[in-house]
């Protein structure tokens, strides 16, 4: 070779990869256009490339089918209820200058329909601008925590009620020693210490954690560690897509005989039941929030698969994502018109007793000025199983949470 | 280390490799580093998943339309974005290379768009696995190891015994002596981009097995290739092979020693040392006077 320039290229490489990156989709805008006057405007931020790309997408058909369903009967007041876009790609440093964005163009309400770790950097604005702020499907509590939190709202359960179920599931079960395997996605680490601490705490011993790069290839080694520490139970904490199915695969090939729990992720994520092997995830216990003896649950599942097209499995994000635009409406009726912001505020904290459509049938969502979590009690939450094809099935006979 | 990461080693060195010895072949034949092979081999396994999840299509058929629709995407991108930069600027490699890190970020913006943005299911042309040991070994890593060392076999024979791979050889030593002797220059570098790309296609959809493909896995997927042939060199066709042997093992060694959180660190290493004081890798090419 005449020339053999790695060291020079090594600049020019980083060059290009950063423009690359500007390029290549985080902070782009898919709005229909700005508000019109006459509109109630609903703004999301959502991920259509990012890690929550995996869920963000059964959320926002939730999200328009309330829409739809909401403008067919005539609207908030005689007006439309009009969503517009933004997509953080789950790059937490672009949340608030995309939540200001669709302030710009005209948004009422916000909708963080991406990772936990964006609502947490988004929810800033939420209060600077004092805009009613809704994330219907982050589990995080630092999401709502004070001070900061007057005008962000979730619905809940939460990552501690995930814990204190997983843990009240576990001691139940008899289950000693716990290895967790998470990626290291900030939104998963943030849930990590509340939910590993929740099981702690009932006495179980930590045996193992181990950090799984999200864009991994290949996760034997963390596997192996995990099986020479003995744990007689493994949670697994991702946002789900490749990184839980490698591990799913490999858990299942090389502790076969060690129960796995893991989060909602994989219980509401068809496309990631088909990147598992075989039968990986058979006997899989996972936190989801779809009861089949929930008649709600049973009459949204029935209008989505009307509805039908992409993203219209029945999923708890879906659910959310419907329940938290009836949210938005009840707390607009209430207060008039979106025109005053405070009291659109007001209005939501004043929100008792809802009933979603999902969780168990006595589960309800209640607000206040110091309660930012809707759910009252653990009920919100479904242990469920997974069976030999792959698919959810039964409850998790062993334990259920209760309000 | 147990059994079960030895396996993940050869099979993640095969992986690498086979992106590694495209990168050889565009560097032996048009000087130029082919970051764009990572994305050809994710377009490559998208294809056909998307094939076969969407459309039914057997999984051997869609898996070769997806070999040839990378190799395809590989030399557009010769004749289409490399060449004229090429010729423009007289030779001069930077400009190129950021033109292919473009071509990059496009091809998995294009995967995005025209596949989706969820991950797909790789197809697997060999479904069964076997218990050897205690550690588990699918049909579809015991394929690609094959493929691999096939791959490298023919490449070294081509190159060796044939009159175009001799000829690529000379052209990447010194392209304006070759044109001078009348080799085809452009038809050389178009075999080496259409080989490279259907390398990349081959790792990507016997790798997407392992836990499906999504349109940014190009990304990682050039990394680990671009840091194979850093670490074995251009001496020899093996080469590339070596390096990702070296490379996949001490990651696993040390995620299994340390952990994860120390795999980044050890990989930045051993980058910084081979570019700072091996930069042409462990076996370097002799030039003969």
């Amino acid at each position: 070779m005449s020339r053999y320039p790695m060291r020079t290229t090594a600049g020019w490489i980083a060059i290009a990869a950063a423009a690359g990156l500007l390029l290549s989709g985080c902070g782009s805008d898919d709005n229909a256009g700005g508000a019109g006057g006459d509109d109630i405007v609903l703004g999301m931020i959502t991920d259509t490339s990012g890690g929550a790309s995996a869920y963000a997408p059964y959320t926002t058909v939730g999200i328009q089918l309330a829409v739809d369903e909401i403008n067919a009967a005539g609207g908030v007041d005689g007006k439309q209820l009009k969503v517009i876009t933004e997509n953080d790609g789950s790059d937490t440093t672009q949340t608030p200058t995309l939540t200001r964005r669709l302030l710009e163009n005209g948004a009422d309400v916000i909708l963080m329909n991406s990772g936990s770790a964006s609502a947490i950097s988004g929810r800033t604005v939420c209060v600077e601008e004092n805009v009613l702020c809704v994330a219907p499907t982050n589990l995080s509590a630092d999401i709502v925590k004070a001070p900061g939190n007057e005008n962000i709202y979730i619905l809940g359960p939460t990552s501690e009620g995930i814990g204190e179920s997983f843990a009240a599931g576990m001691s139940k079960a008899g289950y000693k020693k716990l290895a967790v395997i998470a990626d290291d996605v900030p939104t998963i680490q943030g849930y990590v210490p509340a939910l590993v601490g929740a099981i702690t705490d009932a006495g179980i011993k930590e045996v193992a954690q181990e950090k799984i790069a999200a864009d991994a290839s290949d996760v034997s080694a963390q596997i192996a560690r995990v099986k020479a520490a003995g744990p007689d139970v493994v949670l697994v904490m991702s946002l789900g897509g490749q990184t839980e199915a490698l591990v799913q695969n490999a858990l299942h090939q090389q502790l076969p005989d060690v129960q796995r729990f893991s989060l909602a992720s994989i219980g509401n994520q068809p496309t990631t039941w088909d990147l598992a092997d075989k039968g990986a995830l058979e006997g899989l216990v996972y936190v989801g929030s779809i009861d089949p003896g929930n008649e709600r649950t049973t009459e949204f599942a029935d209008k989505l698969a009307k509805k039908g097209g992409d993203h219209s499995e029945l999923t708890a994000y879906g659910v959310q994502g419907y329940d938290s635009v009836y949210l938005v409406k009840e707390a607009l009726t209430k207060a008039g018109s979106a025109d005053d912001k405070a009291k659109l505020n007001e209005t939501f904290q004043q929100i008792s007793g809802y009933q979603p459509h999902y969780g168990q049938k006595d589960f309800t969502l209640s607000y206040g000025k110091d309660k930012h979590v809707g759910s009252d009690g653990n009920c919100g939450l479904v242990l469920a199983t997974f069976g030999a094809d792959n698919k959810p099935g039964d409850p998790w006979p062993v334990y259920q949470p209760s309000c | 280390m147990p059994l079960q990461l030895w396996i993940s080693v050869v099979e993640l060195s095969c992986f690498a490799g086979l992106i590694a010895l495209g990168f050889f072949l565009v560097l032996r034949g048009a000087d130029l580093f082919m970051f764009a092979l990572g994305p050809l081999a994710m377009f490559g396994a998208m294809f056909g998943a998307y094939m076969v999840s969407r459309n039914g299509w057997p999984v051997a058929l869609a898996v070769v339309v997806g070999v040839v629709i990378a190799s395809g995407l590989s030399v557009a991108s010769e004749l289409l974005v490399v060449r004229p930069i090429h010729r423009r600027t007289g030779g001069e490699e930077n400009p190129s290379i950021v033109a292919i890190v473009a071509v990059l970020f496009l091809l998995e913006q294009l995967a995005g768009t025209l596949f989706g943005r969820r991950p797909l299911p790789g197809s697997a042309l060999w479904r069964d696995s076997f218990t050897v040991g205690g550690a588990v070994i699918s049909g579809q890593a015991i394929l690609l190891v094959a493929v691999c060392l096939l791959a490298f076999g023919g490449v070294a024979w081509w190159l060796r015994g044939s009159a175009t791979g001799r000829m690529l050889r000379a052209v990447g030593d010194n392209e304006r002596a070759a044109a001078i002797l009348g080799i085809p220059v452009a038809k050389v570098r178009m075999v080496a981009f259409a080989m490279a790309g259907a390398l990349a296609g081959i790792a990507g959809a016997l790798f997407a097995t392992k836990g499906g493909v999504t349109f940014t896995s190009g990304l990682q997927w050039t990394l680990v290739g671009f840091l194979a042939v850093i670490v074995g060199g251009l001496g020899s066709v093996w080469a590339p092979l070596v390096g990702a042997v070296i490379v996949a093992l001490l990651q696993t060694w040390t995620v299994y020693k340390f952990g994860q959180a120390m795999e980044d660190y050890v990989t930045f290493a051993v980058a910084f040392l081979f570019f700072a004081l091996r930069p042409k890798g462990i076996f370097q090419t002799k030039v003969r006077i």
